[in-house]
């Protein structure tokens, strides 16, 4: 079961790095999304393994469900970064018409270049 | 005097602020008493014995944990002060974005829970509402190229907190609890190296946020081009995060790894230290100059906490206060055009560069003095030779100032932005003359940082 949820974080973790590397911003996006998803699944695995699911009545060992409130809290905060990248994400479309890394760090540079002194 | 009331009257007047147009003087003026609200609540923790106040009165070990530890209430305080004059700052240049006051009070919320807590969750959650905050500044100016740098400072920012709540989740397996107190005792009696990979995860995430090399490539893009005001919060008030986040976790939680990775946190200090101080020497606008300055003011901290023991982290603490001081005071001068804004560049960079009359003469001379105490004789040739390059930058930063010759938009209330830059001055100065309650402070901190 361990091996099972470390190979799932690792995965999560994996792909979303994968998307954060790519020119598509709304692959960045999601790659972000991702990757706090992985810690997450950290978060809940870190309520143990015992097998038992923590509802009353409680029968055997139950795992621990501090971690599934904080995966739950962690979701909701994780909703509001999401939001804020996809408005960020807009502001950039609407002042260089494009969703591509490469055309908005090119057009950074263009304009670094025309001020008379670059920072 | 409650420990819950400086968050109670940010949280309150910030989520009230957010329905109100902040471009009306009315409602900014609402905000500044909030700020100003904040900063008298926390006044008196700061000589008060240390309270704790445990949310929803569960029992001890299950709570969350306020605390009015000294260390906490002091970075509050400096935080908050910058806030308030950045705010200032921002009104007499003119709002115009009508969630500016309300986003800027909603940030002292989220960096007052961050420093007065206890419970390493619950400095998770602040966290976040300290990072959404300060992106939603960092895209506010006239300036329509800010949503590239506010979107790479997200991304950086993101994967900082995923970082962070990996680390979080790691102490939480590993120890059982979540209060800080507890983790402490958990882990004293622990092998050595058993929390490395932790306190390495919980080193990136704040370097990230204080901007060490080699995490140190958002920091230009971020500071050049924001309006004053912002530049002085995410300089001064959001900086000192990390600052904390490496006190409370590294010196705090994790001191057995702290001193493990001695020369490594030294390497990667003394890199900042010369490598900011010398690329600032290159630059020619003031945001550049001062952003690369915060690079090198940064690795000190990284610096004073590898000398260890009280000595090395009172040393750490005071120069992460006056840094945050000295990074609003600067950030707010450079963007005032005379002769106020001149005199007031020439006080911070005094007080950067480690000379009298600057408070951060103090601050300097403690970690010198910590080395030397602690025979670490590399770190008192960087703090000397990262002295000299500073002082360059400074005097670069100086000059930038005075030449700087593009047309800005005219300050619309000049009284009162001259009156908050030399405020700010003055504070540097009062304290340089009166440093006792620092030192006592930073004496404090040491001893509650460095006790066995």
């Amino acid at each position: 079961m361990i091996l099972l949820s470390s190979a799932a974080v690792a995965s999560l973790f994996g792909a979303g790095i994968a998307l954060l590397l790519r020119r598509s911003l709304v692959a960045m996006i999601v790659g972000a999304s991702l990757v706090s998803n992985a810690a997450f699944v950290f978060l809940v695995a870190a309520g143990g393994h015992l097998g038992h699911a923590p509802i009353a009545p409680v029968v055997g060992d139950p795992n621990d469900p501090l971690g599934q409130a904080l995966a739950l809290t962690g979701l909701v905060i994780n909703l509001g970064t999401t939001a804020v990248l996809v408005a960020l994400v807009n502001g950039v479309w609407a002042t260089d018409r494009t969703l591509d890394l490469d055309d908005v760090a090119r057009a950074a540079r263009r304009e670094d270049d025309a001020r008379e002194d670059p920072a | 005097m409650s420990v819950v009331l400086p968050l109670a009257v940010t949280w309150v007047s910030g989520a009230a602020l957010v329905f109100l147009d902040g471009r009306r003087t009315w409602v900014t003026v609402l905000a500044m008493l909030a700020l100003a609200g904040n900063l008298v609540t926390l006044m008196p923790l700061l000589d008060a014995p240390v309270a704790q106040v445990l949310a929803g009165g569960w029992p001890e070990g299950l709570g969350i944990r306020l605390t009015s530890d000294p260390l906490g209430v002091m970075f509050a305080l400096m935080a908050g002060l910058v806030l308030l004059g950045a705010l200032a700052f921002e009104f007499a240049r003119g709002i115009s974005w009508p969630r500016l006051p309300a986003v800027i009070v909603l940030l002292a919320c989220g960096l007052d829970g961050l420093f007065l807590t206890a419970d390493a969750f619950n400095f998770y959650v602040f966290f976040e509402i300290t990072m959404l905050s300060s992106l939603a500044l960092t895209a506010y100016g006239p300036d329509r190229a800010r949503f590239r740098e506010a979107l790479l400072f997200a991304f950086v920012n993101a994967v900082g907190s995923v970082f962070f709540l990996g680390s979080v989740a790691a102490l939480y397996r590993m120890t059982g609890t979540l209060d800080m107190q507890g983790i402490e005792r958990a882990l004293a009696g622990a092998p050595v190296g058993t929390a490395l990979p932790v306190a390495a995860l919980l080193l990136v995430a704040f370097a990230l946020k204080l901007g060490i090399v080699p995490f140190h490539f958002w920091v230009p893009g971020v500071y050049v081009g924001a309006t004053t005001g912002i530049a002085a919060v995410l300089g001064g008030a959001v900086s000192s995060v990390g600052t904390y986040g490496l006190l409370r976790f590294g010196a705090g939680l994790l001191p057995q790894d702290v001193a493990l990775a001695r020369e490594a946190l030294q390497a990667l200090g003394g890199v900042s230290v010369l490598y900011g101080a010398l690329l600032a020497l290159g630059r020619t606008r003031p945001a550049a100059v001062l952003a690369y300055t915060a690079v090198s003011q940064a690795g000190y901290v990284l610096v004073a906490l590898s000398v260890g023991g009280p000595a090395g982290y009172a040393a750490a603490a005071l120069v992460g206060v006056v840094n945050a001081l000295d990074k609003g005071l600067l950030f707010l001068a450079a963007g005032l055009p005379g002769r106020v804004g001149r005199v007031s560049v020439l006080l911070g960079a005094l007080s950067a560069a480690g000379l009298p009359p600057g408070v951060g003469f103090f601050s300097k001379y403690a970690l010198l003095r910590a080395a030397g105490t602690a025979e670490a004789w590399w770190v008192v040739l960087l703090v000397v030779a990262g002295g000299g390059l500073g002082l360059s930058a400074m005097i670069r930063l100086h000059q930038a100032c005075a030449w700087d010759t593009r047309r800005r938009a005219p300050v619309t209330r000049g009284p009162l932005a001259r009156l908050v830059v030399a405020a700010l001055a003055a504070a540097t100065v009062a304290l340089a003359v009166w440093p006792e309650p620092l030192l006592v402070w930073g004496e404090r901190v040491g001893m509650r940082l460095g006790a066995p």
